[in-house]
């Protein structure tokens, strides 16, 4: 491990990977969620903000093209495209007006003669895959994050119920 | 069935461990929350005398200067200065600390620090263990531990069995390697005392320990715990090891007759004069005994899809030539006004890209502010870092306030060093 440390940016599962440098997306849902930040799932077909961060330094001197593509029946469609250009402040975002239920995938193309320099057998494009569903905000949370509190108190049940039977065999 | 229950009870247990506990990955300057980054300290003109990302051989010298600002809006969550240490924060022992001062007063002591007021430090490092370490100055405050300032990435190169460490005592007396100095009497007395400890124990483990005992205690017969020959031997080993005590420490005063206690009190430091900061003195406004620039915080927001900081504020200019707002710091990161030139300059070539913001600090009105005149300024600090280090988290913080430094520049270059604090609020609306 080196300097730094806790969960990076660089090293949480919203991270991507195009030759050789990281990007990172996270998704927001104002109306519902307000500032919860959303990667994989996107729990309702609420208005949603889409944010990709270049994470490495040289990402913004290097002109990215990224797009936006929703499936189809066998095959992907690109829905929203923003042509190659350089983004110096190493974010952009994408207002992502009511998106329908299904899957997605980002995808960010460097646009530079250099780039496979930097790390010769990655591709110069990357995918990042998401999905929207209409379950509402808090339905496509895991079965212990749903029923968490239920779950806190019938382990302290069980906890206070070990120390009752210690103390009356005591 | 009783065993079954055992294992079920420490089945069960250890699953609630497990369900409760989470992975520990923190530490770290970016897993400190951003409220503590952007109240405590502030450094600035820090620099390093290797380049980022250079190599050194064990036993070259990296030396840090610059100055660091204790924050007026100290957090309420943790103590304050009164007790400080300045040192290094890099993974372990790899470089060794020769010296450090702040304010030229030499910090082998703790210190204590004002708020609101600026000092200037100086470190040296040697370097001791081969490898890529990040070097970055830090002050230790007590009680709320390391805050750590910005870093540069060094790499040691060469043997760590090379690294030589050589002083000369104020008696005059050389020490060759102060990393191996007095190391095997060290490990002679280790020895002696662990012979002692091993005889001790085994005096009492070679009968019987544990059921006999236990037994004999029960029966309440305390008396037959020991014979004479354990009383005797207790006697005999209490004024052996006073004996030894004495006659170590005696040879010690001989061997070595003039020695320093270690120091448990503290240094006085006084703090650098406000705007004394090697950048000019700027000149008061005619009236006032003081030339500063008066800033006043109206509302903060963070527009999180762009990464984004905005921050009004008031800016009265209380010196005698017109101002204009050159940097705006917080916790580390630099957005400075690349319309500028004074603010430019003070950007080092070698100083760390991903702490230096590569978008123009946004300034809603760019023109000078004359002297005496009051101005609402909208500042808007964008880059990638108040995500990528973690500052954004501020929302959820306990305290969801910011800090940060502004820079403001006379025409004449002289630079002025304002605080602006305040509550902050996250939008999703530019």
């Amino acid at each position: 491990m080196r300097a730094h440390g806790g969960v990076a940016i660089d090293k949480d599962y919203c991270t991507f990977r195009a030759s050789g440098y990281t990007f990172h997306f996270t998704a927001y849902q104002p109306e519902t969620l307000a500032g919860k930040e959303l990667c994989k799932t996107v729990p309702s077909t609420e208005e949603a903000v889409l944010v990709l961060d270049f994470v490495d330094e040289a990402l913004r001197k290097i002109p990215i093209r990224v797009s936006i593509e929703k499936e189809q029946e066998t095959d992907y469609v690109s829905i929203q495209s923003m042509p190659a250009q350089l983004y110096p402040s190493g974010s952009m975002f994408v207002p992502f007006l009511k998106p329908t239920e299904g899957k997605y995938k980002v995808i960010i193309d460097l646009e530079s003669e250099n780039v496979t320099e930097h790390v010769e057998n990655h591709p110069s494009a990357a995918t990042f895959s998401f999905a929207v569903s209409d379950a509402g905000p808090g339905e496509s949370d895991s079965f212990y994050k749903q029923n968490s509190w239920l779950i806190l108190i019938l382990i302290l049940g069980i906890l206070l119920g070990l120390i009752a039977k210690k103390l009356s065999k005591s | 069935m009783i065993k079954l229950s055992k294992l079920f009870e420490k089945f069960l247990l250890s699953v609630i461990l497990i369900a409760v506990t989470g992975i520990a990955l923190a530490h770290g300057e970016r897993n400190q929350e951003p409220f503590l980054r952007m109240k405590t300290l502030h450094w600035y003109d820090v620099k390093w005398s290797v380049d980022n990302g250079s190599t050194i051989q064990v036993n070259d010298e990296v030396t840090l200067t610059g100055k660091v600002h204790f924050f007026s809006s100290w957090p309420e969550a943790i103590n304050k200065p009164d007790t400080i240490f300045l040192a290094n924060a890099t993974p372990g022992p790899v470089f060794v600390r020769k010296a450090s001062y702040l304010n030229d007063v030499p910090m082998i002591q703790s210190t204590g620090a004002d708020l609101g007021k600026t000092y200037e430090f100086k470190v040296i490092l040697k370097a001791r263990i081969p490898g890529k370490h990040h070097v970055h100055p830090m002050v230790n405050v007590e009680s709320a531990g390391g805050l750590v300032g910005p870093g540069i990435w060094v790499t040691i190169d060469g043997d760590a069995e090379d690294f030589v460490y050589s002083i000369t005592t104020r008696t005059g007396l050389v020490i060759e390697n102060l990393g191996s100095y007095a190391v095997q009497n060290v490990v002679n007395w280790h020895i002696i005392w662990a012979l002692v400890a091993i005889f001790w124990l085994f005096w009492w483990i070679r009968r019987p320990m544990l059921v006999e005992r236990y037994l004999k205690v029960k029966a309440g017969s305390w008396n037959e715990l020991h014979t004479k020959n354990d009383k005797l031997l207790a006697l005999f080993l209490i004024g052996f090891i006073i004996g030894l005590l004495i006659y170590a420490n005696n040879i010690a005063r001989e061997e070595y007759p003039r020695t320093i206690p270690l120091q448990a009190g503290k240094v006085d430091v006084e703090a650098l004069a406000i705007h004394n900061d090697g950048l000019g003195v700027a000149k008061a406004l005619h009236g006032k005994n003081e030339a500063f620039v008066k800033v006043k915080n109206k509302k903060a927001e963070y527009f999180l899809p762009g990464r984004t900081v905005t921050v009004e504020a008031d800016i009265t200019n209380n010196t005698a030539l017109p101002i204009q707002l050159g940097e705006f710091t917080a916790a580390n990161i630099r957005f400075v006004n690349h319309n500028v030139d004074f603010a430019m300059k003070g950007v080092d070539k070698g100083y760390p890209d991903e702490l230096v913001a590569n978008k123009s600090l946004e300034v809603s009105d760019n023109t000078p502010i004359q002297p005496g005149e009051t101005r609402t300024l909208k500042i808007e600090a964008t880059d990638v870092a108040w995500e990528t280090e973690r500052l954004s988290s501020l929302l959820n913080d306990p305290d969801s306030s910011y800090g940060a430094l502004l820079f403001f520049f006379d025409t004449e270059g002289t630079r002025m060093i304002s605080e602006v604090s305040g509550q902050i609020l996250p939008t999703f609306i530019d």
